[in-house]
């Protein structure tokens, strides 16, 4: 990554300072350093956030007249859709970064993504299914949210099942990646369809009517914030388990290399 | 503490699937990453043995 | 040029002479559409009115079938190895066979679209706009589907895993397709917009589809 001669344009200088810094935070045994150090403070953060939301939520939030109590539901529906999504956008760069940077933990962070982004979809799925019943008194109706949370957890599934299914890993992690970006790309495309079929269909609004009031942002911020910390306590762990798993594997082929040798 | 309303029974299950899956996953990275890291101490052991 | 119309000459052929490829599509569209108003009921208003809908999605799984052995019998003979070396680009040949499949696959299903319809008890005013629309929305589902087939080349189960892979993708086509009939999208009738959709859909899908397709097969078969 490091160019031996320094450019001459800002720009230039700027890219080599950029690659530079990248190749630094992407060197997996870098990784395992100073994701050592993050960790302990994402758990921290993120339980302290959890405690706070839990209580505010459950001691501090007035009856809300429109929507019943179950609207605090929405504190544990829409960070998963939120980290849902962004779990998707984190697959898809790091197959981005893979493809044109070659760099293996970008593999690594692609893997390890998807199996925790498929789980909070499909938290996501089923909050939003329970939060329907009361709501609209029904457990799944075909709305824009829902349909499109759906597709994106049949993307995840697809991602993780053609994983697994090749046998060779630098290769399972290209084609992954592949049909990672495909989607990226086609899913605001699938997203579009959908909407148009709802708006002709029914012009019925989806989960969220009106303003959401100030005393439901502060503990709906607050969660989404605890479950963005959360995600990203679990996606290093999980890049950790990986590359640990990487080396035991290398290390076993460099033995049986050697063994042969002998 | 907050009165959970008629529909007491779907904000309790929506928070404790939610918390469960959680914490599942929270078990699960853990266990994966003591495993391979235990994995990988053993094959070195055995490495620096030879 | 030459060797583009060539390879689509060559694959037309083939697809031709095997025959089991339309025969399995083609058979298995009626067979689905046979069995599904046996399982709902001969309700003649009902199977009208989710015609258009049953007709697209047995289309879908039936092109689906087919879909995984457009670069797999060249990848087994070695035909698509030596392609690698030849006259043309990769996307190109990638771009042909994609085009074979659609002549020689999708083509045929959606000339299928009035006989089922038949069956469905589709208005017959419908026939015409539901054949045309299918004949403009498929090229996009084969050369979407040539994604798939060269992200699942080489695999033991690749035509399982494919459908899994490939049809999230195909719901634009399917929602456009539909709205042309049911008028639920546009104004009943009034199906140009409709259409320059699908055809919006299908020509982006000739134009990029064949770059991540290319990509895929360069690491499947390397």
């Amino acid at each position: 990554m490091t160019t031996t001669t320094e450019p001459t344009t800002f720009w230039g200088r700027l890219w080599t300072r950029f690659n530079n810094f990248f190749s630094t935070i992407a060197n997996p045994g870098n990784f395992l350093n100073y994701s050592a150090k993050i960790l302990p403070w994402l758990a921290g953060l993120s339980a302290i956030g959890f405690a706070t939301g839990l209580y505010i939520t459950f001691f501090k939030t007035p009856l809300d007249e429109e929507m019943g109590q179950t609207v605090i539901i929405m504190f544990v529906h829409v960070p998963a859709a939120w980290i849902a999504q962004m779990s998707y956008a984190l697959v898809a760069a790091s197959s981005f970064g893979l493809l044109v940077w070659r760099h293996p933990l970008a593999d690594v962070s692609a893997k390890a993504a998807a199996p925790l982004g498929a789980t909070i979809t499909f938290l996501c799925l089923v909050t939003g299914s329970i939060w329907g019943r009361p709501d609209w008194g029904t457990y799944w109706q075909w709305d824009l949210r829902m349909t499109s949370v759906l597709v994106l957890f049949l993307l995840f599934i697809g991602l993780i099942t053609l994983r697994s299914a090749i046998e060779e890993e630098t290769q399972a992690g290209k084609i992954t990646a592949i049909l990672a970006l495909v989607g990226v790309i086609l899913l605001p495309v699938i997203k579009l369809s959908v909407e148009w079929q709802q708006s002709a269909l029914h012009q019925k609004a989806g989960i969220i009517r009106g303003e959401v009031a100030i005393e439901f942002l502060i503990p709906l911020f607050i969660m989404a914030l605890s479950y963005t910390l959360l995600f990203f306590y679990l996606h290093m762990k999980a890049m950790r388990a990986e590359i640990y798993r990487r080396r035991t594997i290398s290390q076993q082929r460099r033995l049986a290399y050697e063994d042969h040798q002998d | 503490m907050l009165d959970l309303g008629p529909f007491s029974e779907f904000i309790i299950a929506a928070y404790s699937i939610s918390f469960v899956t959680l914490v599942g996953l929270i078990i699960w990275v853990h266990h994966s990453e003591s495993h391979h890291k235990k994995q990988l101490d053993l094959l070195k052991e055995t490495i620096d043995k030879q | 040029m030459n060797a583009f119309l060539a390879l689509l000459k060559r694959d037309i052929r083939l697809s031709l002479k095997e025959g089991g490829t339309i025969g399995i599509a083609l058979g298995f569209n009626l067979i689905v559409v046979t069995i599904l108003p046996l399982g709902i009921g001969p309700d003649q208003n009902l199977l009208n009115q989710i015609a258009p809908g049953v007709l697209w999605v047995t289309l879908l799984l039936s092109l689906l079938l087919s879909l995984d052995r457009l670069f797999l019998t060249d990848h087994e003979e070695g035909t698509l190895e030596q392609m690698f070396h030849g006259p043309l680009p990769l996307e190109l040949v990638v771009v042909a066979k994609a085009l074979a499949h659609w002549l020689t696959v999708g083509v045929p299903l959606s000339l299928m679209t009035p006989a089922l319809g038949l069956l469905m008890n589709l208005s017959t005013e419908q026939f015409g706009i539901l054949t045309l629309a299918a004949l403009i929305g498929t090229p996009a589902l084969s050369f979407l589907g040539a994604i798939g087939a060269a992200l699942t080349l080489g695999l033991k189960r690749g035509g399982l895993l494919l459908p899994l892979l490939i049809l999230p993708f195909f719901i634009p086509t399917l929602i456009f397709g539909v709205s042309t009939t049911t008028g639920y999208l546009f104004p009943a009738g009034n199906y140009d917009s409709a259409l320059a959709l699908l055809a919006a859909i299908s020509l982006s899908s000739i134009v990029l589809a064949p770059f991540p397709t290319a990509w895929a097969l360069r690491f499947n078969m390397n």
